[in-house]
């Protein structure tokens, strides 16, 4: 177990190309912390920086208080899971996991001891004799687990590692490494791209952009007050809806006026003072899917009118796009299965009713237009 | 003579007959194809295997009557000028006229399996000294990035276009000057590494995952450990074939040992069955008979490498 901590880190590659800037974040003993974001955004360069994988070209990775910014992959007490397992494919199951301890001249014994703990751990005692061919994908990232569990290193550090497998078998896959690190109660750092991975498994999320991180918080805030207009459209399946409009009052309240001249009063919830000072200004307004009513009916105040174009069934939910009359803009509203609507249908998106009452929860999130910075 | 022709002739128009035959019939009869097939294989293996069967049956005949059949005489013509083993052990005569005979120099005497201990020690020995360092060199030029890797790698295939006697001159002279003639390192450094050996492997460790590599160095894998214990296991097939064509270049050789080696017990297997047929003596019989024994230990390597050659090795390693 062991606090790792980046300041300031950063990697430029050959031929001026910045892969991550100015890199913090103080990962607490024990914590499962899960960077995301889209491809190409840095977070593998990130993780394989710790791993000692890359070099650093600013700042400082340390490892309980240990600078390790020029010490050695092997020396650095990580252990590491690769996308693509990294089996070594002419050693068995068994020698793929002692490996490391034999080079760390572990006695047979000792060897022979944690292997076979690891492997009644991930299910695996009847896999030792066998090459990496001779097992199926899920088994093969349950030994890549395995290999990096025996060392029982300071940190785990995870590379995408459920990417390759199918749907079914990476839900299972989420929920062993889960519980695995409540088990072992390790220091792991875990790279994926993909949100609904992010969201279940990590106690801090990164999420990050461009090799900038753009939030670092628990999944729940990430996804109820996403501090910029990226983070606010990558989590979330499918993403927030955004609406451009601006800001104006009446005697008693805000509006927020949309292009398509519709006006929202701004509740309580959704008020900051930051909020106040846009008014006339253009931004951004935001509203979850889930967060949208259909209409056949209501087509008063406050109603965005459109036509239904694709209706997407998913079980105890149907996700409805439609596409507004105003702007041709399409917007995706996440309904009950016994939501009576069809494809053609004229209907209206309105907000929930309680939207406006001052306890409720933020339904509306509001975007600076050219910062993408959040203002409420 | 004209008889080898006619067959010869009787092989050859067996052989394109079938080619048209098997693209000119229709190719809906599957059976009658697999059939076709089985016979042009059958022609090219007897075409192939008829020169070494035509080396077995000579060996075991008296000079004289070496030339008079094309392979084994008919049955009733068989007698103990036909098939002996005098080519390889004769204690009837005092001259030097079989294989197993000892040699006499001025430094005394000189067995034949002493040339044929040098050649395989020097094949060997070769072979593992190119393989290591070649093995070494590709695995540098896939795996690892360094200022001047590509002019490296052009120069080390430009090197390729030079033909090797070009080189003999210049070679001969440097080994003179050095001290090293009349000894085995002329013959083991200049080929210790091989562009052509550092080309394959480059290509061969390019397949290996990088992944692999990284995964070893957190493991604790020193860069020379990943060579030598996950890179080299994984290119086994070229390992393998490599091993085969450099171990028959290096038996094979006969300019090399011819011009640097001067002692007589220091030759190789090549330089003294040439010494068999010469401008005064031609011994065929002996010749043939040091011919058939040195084809032994390159087919008992190929048998063992064959395995090597299976491809595949490294499925499961990564997803795929």
């Amino acid at each position: 177990m062991a606090q790792v901590k980046l300041e300031g880190v950063g990697k430029v590659y050959p031929g001026d190309v910045t892969a991550v800037t100015d890199f913090n974040l103080d990962v607490a003993d024990g914590e499962f912390v899960v960077l995301v974001g889209p491809s190409g955004c840095g977070k593998s360069t990130t993780l394989r920086m710790i791993a000692g994988l890359e070099e650093i070209t600013t700042g400082n990775i340390t490892i309980d208080d240990r600078l390790i910014n020029w010490v050695s992959p092997k020396d650095r007490d990580i252990a590491m899971v690769f996308q693509n397992y990294a089996l070594y494919p002419h050693m068995n199951v068994y020698d793929n996991m002692a490996f490391g301890l034999k080079l760390r001249k572990f006695s047979k014994s000792e060897i022979q001891q944690r292997i076979h703990e690891t492997a009644q751990m991930l299910d695996l005692q009847d896999l030792l004799s066998r090459k990496p061919k001779q097992l199926s994908g899920g088994q093969r990232q349950r030994v890549a687990v395995g290999r990096a569990i025996v060392r029982q290193p300071a940190a785990f550090l995870f590379d995408e590692p459920l990417s390759n497998l199918d749907a079914k078998l990476r839900v299972q896959m989420r929920f062993e490494i889960k519980r695995l690190h409540s088990q072992l109660k390790s220091t792991m750092l875990y790279v994926t791209h993909d949100q609904i991975e992010a969201m279940t498994m990590g106690d801090r999320i990164v999420v990050m952009n461009e090799g900038l991180i753009q939030q670092v918080s628990d999944p729940i805030t990430l996804y109820d007050r996403p501090e910029n207009k990226f983070v606010a459209s990558f989590i979330g399946m499918p993403p927030m809806n955004f609406f451009s409009g601006q800001i104006q009052s009446t005697e008693q309240e805000l509006n927020f006026v949309m292009a398509e001249g519709v006006q929202l009063a701004i509740p309580p919830s959704s008020m900051s003072e930051r909020l106040t000072h846009y008014q006339g200004r253009n931004l951004t307004a935001g509203i979850r899917p889930e967060n949208l009513e259909i209409s056949l009916s209501d087509f008063g105040d406050g109603s965005i009118s459109g036509q239904v174009d694709v209706i997407e069934p998913t079980g105890s939910e149907i996700l409805v796009y439609v596409t507004l009359n105003s702007t041709e803009q399409t917007i995706v509203c996440r309904v009950d299965s016994g939501q009576n609507c069809s494809i053609g249908d004229h209907v209206a998106l309105i907000l929930p009713l309680s939207y406006k009452i001052e306890s409720a929860k933020q339904y509306l999130h509001f975007f600076d237009n050219e910062t993408g910075q959040r203002l409420n | 003579m004209n008889k080898l022709n006619s067959s010869h002739i009787t092989l050859i128009f067996l052989v394109f007959g079938s080619f048209i035959a098997y693209f000119l019939l229709p190719r809906h009869r599957p059976k009658i194809r697999a059939i076709q097939r089985y016979i042009i294989l059958i022609v090219i293996a007897i075409l192939i295997l008829s020169p070494f069967f035509w080396l077995i049956s000579a060996v075991f005949k008296d000079s004289d009557v070496l030339m008079q059949y094309s392979f084994l005489p008919p049955l009733s013509e068989w007698s103990s000028k036909t098939l002996n083993l005098k080519n390889f052990y004769n204690p009837s005569t005092d001259e030097l006229d079989s294989l197993f005979e000892a040699e006499k120099t001025i430094r005394g005497e000189v067995h034949f399996w002493r040339y044929l201990l040098n050649s395989l020690f020097l094949a060997s020995s070769s072979t593992m000294i190119t393989l290591f360092f070649s093995s070494l060199g590709g695995f540098a030029l896939a795996k690892y990035d360094f200022v001047g890797k590509a002019p490296i790698i052009y120069f080390m295939l430009g090197t390729m276009m030079i033909p090797g006697m070009l080189l003999l001159a210049p070679l001969y002279n440097l080994i003179y000057k050095i001290g090293w003639m009349d000894t085995y390192w002329a013959l083991l450094v200049p080929g210790a590494s091989s562009a052509f050996g550092m080309f394959l492997f480059r290509q061969a460790c390019m397949s290996v995952p990088n992944s692999l590599l990284e995964a070893a160095r957190i493991d604790g894998c020193s860069e020379f450990n990943i060579y030598l214990n996950i890179v080299m296991p994984l290119v086994r097939p070229m390992t393998g074939a490599f091993c085969l064509v450099s171990f028959l270049g290096n038996w094979n050789s006969f300019v090399a040992p011819n011009i640097y080696i001067q002692t007589q017990e220091k030759l190789t297997l090549p330089v003294i069955l040439n010494q068999f047929v010469g401008v005064y003596s031609q011994q065929y019989g002996i010749f043939l008979a040091g011919t058939l024994i040195a084809i032994i230990p390159p087919a008992i390597l190929f048998f063992a490498l064959q395995r090597e050659f299976i491809s595949g090795l490294t499925s499961g390693a990564i997803k795929g």
